[in-house]
């Protein structure tokens, strides 16, 4: 779980690799790209409503934004939206990662990371 | 509409001729079969009228085929269920991994595929809709 201002956000599984997905990517990146990504992580065919919502609740909780891309004519003039991960969803993903190790049976102060951190508190 | 609209004016003159003399050599294969099958059948071999028929309707059902499964899905079922931004992204995603998926499972699973994310992209859109009303509701009954 990772506060971001004063609200408390749980990362389900399926978020959690998306952001990572996204993460990977870096800027630009396309539902398909993400799907693409899991599927092969996943080893079947992830389907494609599942990300776009999860995409959705992501950037409703603002740990990705997204701005539309250029229409493409090999993919029938669609335009794609093309999300980013923001401060805020680095900040959540590195804490929710970080819970899997502690949970895990890690050594809290052998990981990289600080202490979970609290974006907007003084 | 719009893109109906679109579509005709991105035809150039070329292919509007090519789609029309398709169509019409198709009629003509269509009135030759029929008036071949109807003269044996009135000659009285019936089963030799049925086997033609067949072999005809196969042929028809074969090249019809070939025909959809060059072409990728234009998706218009997406166009019709979910928003217009919604489905541009939906649309553009899908085809973006469709010639992935015809080069691993071939073209007639790949169609099967589309549809299946397609429609599974439909009710996760409208079920997450329904769910964010729901809770809003909850949110104003319980205060």
């Amino acid at each position: 779980m990772s506060l971001i201002r004063g609200k408390s956000y749980m990362l389900s599984k399926l978020e959690e690799l998306i952001l990572l997905a996204v993460f990977r990517s870096r800027a630009d990146t396309t539902a398909g790209d993400v799907q693409a990504a899991l599927s092969a992580a996943l080893g079947r065919e992830q389907q494609f409503g599942s990300v776009f919502t999860s995409l959705d609740r992501l950037s409703d909780k603002k740990l990705v934004r997204w701005k539309k891309g250029e229409p493409d004519a090999r993919r029938g003039g669609r335009a794609p939206r093309l999300y980013e991960i923001t401060a805020q969803g680095r900040t959540a993903l590195d804490a929710s990662l970080r819970a899997t190790q502690v949970v895990g049976g890690a050594d809290v102060d052998a990981l990289p990371w600080p202490t979970i951190p609290v974006l907007g508190a003084p | 509409m719009t893109q109906l609209i679109e579509f005709w004016h991105q035809m150039n003159q070329e292919s509007i001729v090519a789609y029309y003399l398709l169509r019409g050599l198709s009629t003509v294969a269509m009135i030759v079969g029929f008036i071949g099958v109807f003269s044996v059948w009135r000659r009285g071999d019936l089963a030799e009228a049925t086997r033609i028929f067949r072999e005809w309707l196969r042929a028809v059902e074969k090249s019809a085929e070939r025909r959809r499964a060059q072409r990728a899905p234009r998706g218009l079922l997406i166009d019709l269920c979910l928003p217009p931004d919604r489905a541009d992204d939906v649309i553009y995603n899908l085809l973006s991994r469709y010639d992935h998926w015809v080069e691993k499972h071939g073209p007639r699973w790949a169609r099967v595929i589309f549809f299946s994310q397609s429609a599974g992209s439909i009710v996760t859109f409208w079920t997450d809709w329904l769910m964010k009303r729901l809770k809003l509701l909850k949110t104003f009954v319980s205060s």
